[in-house]
């Protein structure tokens, strides 16, 4: 496996069709595919444009990002002997347009809800290809689909996957149809992208999927090479851009710098983020002129074709743009009549064909993320190779809140053997912020921003990055509009609600908060979200080794969290979370969190995440004590697994399941990952933690694993010297 | 109109969380941005949907918008306005 990452598949569909012949056909014509919504009620007024999608087979018991999702996959794929060692995916509705349906019905069988989670996308994915290596989710809004391509790339270049399945998907639903509209950023008659007289965006639906295979060489048959790709964040405003588009250029630039290109002018074509709201296109003009100058490349939106598809927009953009690439072709802004004169830019009015040998594709989101991509033509001379192994994180300082309390309340209650349960107690969830950010902010927001400003204290060294960890997002914000939007026959909900309702939102205010331009990546996987933000840290951070933050933020939401999560409904309700405040690098030093395994169950599972902990000997030596998570509803697997894992280790070590003292909710997960640094620093189990003798952890290991369907290892261990 | 500016007020200070704003002490002449109420261009979107909700009045373009939210008295003004060409 070698740092290069090829494009060997490509699948699409939106409204603009099926595949990458009608997508082709469709850029070189640049007319709208936007025909008046009809796949969700519209009980007022016309209904708007939108870019619905057309799958062959639509399942009813599938949510349709799923069904979109599976679409794109099974085109990239098609004809591959293997299935793809990794999956990515990009998405930020997941489950919601049946979740909508079966919460109008009142539904209450959290069966019924078993593929709400955005993170079920990616599982329902990796489990129809078979796929065992890690499978991560990202939630930027609408730069999900950019930052995902960004993480298979980085999967690649680090030898983690040498094939990696990124998917972007999304599909139309209540929420974001009317949170756009309350946002007042829809223009109901069809965007205009960069036109004088754009009044806002098009929502679209569909899912785009690529194949990245490594190599030093083009394979056969590739249709482009991902060069490169850069992250930021505005740290500016939960929705809006930054005025002058700071964080865009800065995306634009680190794209460039990443994919190893001498100058701005060897750009040849720039697919824009360009969503047709007059504060995009206007943010985005800027940022442009600032990177590429008086000169920039030839441009255009492909949003006046099929819409924004959100979470979709990053990949399928990137489909477009390879595309472009091999094809010899540079695509019109469709929907555009009069370039708005207040931009300086000179769009694509009409299609031509030109060589193209580099290509970028801008994605930028709510929460300010920012993702820019570079693609190239596959043969491509001089690329450079930016194979590096992946490292781990030196913790500086870390937080945590439970139903205990603070940190220091929840290692008391963990370290003694005494459950935690209940709700994180008011005065402690709003400690320390101010009432401006209160009255705009429900419980996960505040969580995350109460973690972070626990973690980052006066005189530590400030974050850069910030890696958000959730299953299932601000649950608060999530009912509350949609409460009021079913109540009110669709007409109302709250927009602030909308707002801070978005898996990143959480992200967004903690990178405000802290002024983190840096990547600013929400990870939403299942029961490892939490091992997944550690790994994106790892991931993106490019050996510059500047501080960042992970953190994970669990609320419990009374009513959604029974339905939504399948542990929350068996035991006793706990909402909490952590936040690191680390230095990622690839030298041990100080407590360092080094992640070892993120894989899917098959029968070699076990035997593979040894391997990766270079094997059963090193950790019978190495570990004191291992946190094991048991969860509820797979426990006969995970306690085979966790029986073969003591008998091929001969581990003398004590186990504890971390689900007896933390429950089933998804805020077990970071919060365990906080107890491991506290056991550390405490130097000892205690025979109360261990239910046997007590362990002196001095000089040794602690090994936090997830069982079940998937299976994680992450070991914490304090580096002398 | 002083009635309907003293329960827009009320209401104001409600839908946005204001904890630290006595509604009594707003008067028709409060603005909401800056050195008045401090708000900004996503309050104003949540205080449209109030005013659809609650008095059946849309807000549907930035023009319109810039004239009604200038204070108080502006907006009761166009909620009065707009309800007595609805009758």
């Amino acid at each position: 496996m070698a740092g290069r990452a090829f494009v060997t598949g490509l699948g699409l569909i939106t409204a603009a069709g099926s595949g990458p012949d009608e997508h082709l056909h469709a850029l070189r014509e640049a007319r709208s595919c936007c025909r008046p919504l009809s796949r969700l009620p519209y009980p007022w007024g016309p209904p708007p444009l939108v870019g619905e999608a057309s799958p062959a087979e639509a399942p009813p018991e599938l949510p349709r990002s799923h069904v979109l999702a599976w679409e794109a996959t099974r085109q990239a794929v098609a004809g591959m002997a293997e299935p793809p060692q990794a999956v990515v995916v990009g998405v930020t509705t997941g489950g919601m347009n049946l979740t909508e349906e079966l919460l109008a019905r009142k539904v209450s069988d959290p069966a019924r809800y078993r593929l709400h989670a955005a993170g079920s996308v990616a599982r329902y994915l990796a489990d129809r290809l078979s796929t065992t290596g890690p499978s991560l989710t990202v939630s930027t809004a609408c730069s999900s689909g950019a930052a995902a391509l960004i993480l298979g790339l980085e999967l690649i270049r680090r030898g983690r996957a040498g094939t990696v399945l990124v998917c972007g998907a999304d599909a139309l639903c209540r929420l974001t149809l009317h949170g756009f509209r309350l946002l007042k950023l829809l223009d109901l008659r069809g965007s205009r992208p960069l036109d004088k007289d754009r009044e806002g965006l098009t929502l679209g639906e569909g899912a785009a999927a690529l194949l990245l295979t490594a190599g030093t060489t083009p394979p056969a048959g590739a249709w482009a090479e991902l060069a490169g790709g850069g992250l930021s964040c505005d740290a500016h405003h939960p929705v809006a851009p930054h005025p002058r588009g700071f964080g865009a250029a800065q995306a634009m630039r680190a794209a460039l710098a990443d994919a190893g290109l001498a100058s701005p002018d060897q750009v040849d074509y720039l697919n824009l983020h360009g969503t047709g709201t007059r504060d995009n296109d206007l943010a985005e003009a800027l940022a442009v002129r600032e990177v590429f100058g008086g000169n920039p490349p030839p441009l255009s939106s492909s949003k006046g074709i099929m819409g924004h598809t959100l979470g979709a927009a990053g990949t399928v953009e990137a489909a477009l743009t390879i595309l472009a690439l091999k094809e010899g072709l540079l695509p019109a802004s469709a929907g555009l009549k009069t370039p708005d004169p207040a931009l300086g830019l000179d769009p694509l009015q009409e299609s031509r064909e030109a060589p193209v040998a580099v290509a970028m594709s801008n994605s930028f989101g709510f929460g300010g993320n920012n993702a820019s991509l570079v693609f190239t033509r596959p043969d491509r001379t001089g690329a450079p190779e930016r194979t590096s192994r992946l490292g781990g994180l030196e913790v500086l300082a870390w937080s945590a809140l439970s139903g205990a309390g603070d940190a220091a309340a929840t290692a008391e209650r963990f370290l003694a053997g005494e459950p935690i349960r209940g709700m994180v107690p008011p005065e402690v969830l709003t400690r320390g912020l101010d009432q401006g950010i209160l009255r705009r902010t429900k419980r996960t927001s505040q969580m995350a921003l109460a973690l972070a400003t626990a973690a980052v204290a006066p005189g530590l060294p400030r974050p850069q990055a910030v890696y958000h960890a959730t299953v299932l997002g601000s649950q608060s914000e999530t009912q509350d509009f949609l409460q009021d939007l079913l109540a009110s026959g669709e007409r109302h909900a709250s927009p602030i609600d909308f707002m801070g309702s978005v898996h990143n939102a959480p992200a967004g205010r903690v990178a405000m908060h802290l002024a983190a331009p840096g990547p600013n990546l929400t990870l939403t996987g299942l029961d490892t979200a939490f091992e997944e933000a550690i790994l994106a840290a790892c991931l993106t951070s490019r050996g510059q080794e500047a501080p960042c933050l992970v953190l994970g933020a669990e609320e419990f939401h009374p009513r959604l969290t029974p339905l939504w999560h399948p542990g929350a409904a068996a035991g006793q309700p706990l909402e909490g979370g952590a936040a690191f405040l680390a230095r990622p690098g690839t030298t041990p030093r100080g407590l360092w969190v080094q992640p070892c395994c993120l894989n899917r169950d098959q029968p070699q599972s076990v035997e593979e995440m040894l391997e990766a902990l270079d094997g059963p000997g090193r950790v019978a030596r190495d570990c004191g004590l291992v946190l094991a998570g048991l969860p509820a509803g797979e426990l006969a697997r995970a306690a085979e697994q966790l029986d073969l894992f003591v008998s091929l280790t001969r581990l003398a070590a004590p186990v504890v399941n971390f689900h007896d003292l933390l429950g089933q909710t998804p805020a077990a997960g970071p919060l365990a990952a906080a107890m491991a640094l506290a056991l550390l620093e405490a130097g000892r189990a205690e025979a109360g933690l261990t239910r046997g003798e007590s362990v002196d952890l001095t000089g040794k290991a602690i090994l936090l694993l997830n069982l079940g369907r998937r299976l994680s290892a992450t070991l914490f261990r304090r580096v002398m010297g | 109109m002083a009635e309907l500016v003293k329960e827009l007020a009320v209401k104001i200070v409600q839908v946005l969380g204001l904890l630290e704003v006595n509604p009594a002490e707003l008067g028709p002449e409060t603005t909401f941005f800056d050195d008045g109420l401090g708000l900004d261009s996503v309050d104003i979107l949540e205080l449209a949907v109030m005013l659809d909700r609650d008095y059946g009045v849309v807000i549907d373009n930035r023009d319109v918008g810039e004239k009604v939210f200038v204070n108080l008295g502006t907006l009761a003004e166009f909620v009065r306005q707009s309800q007595a060409g609805a009758a």
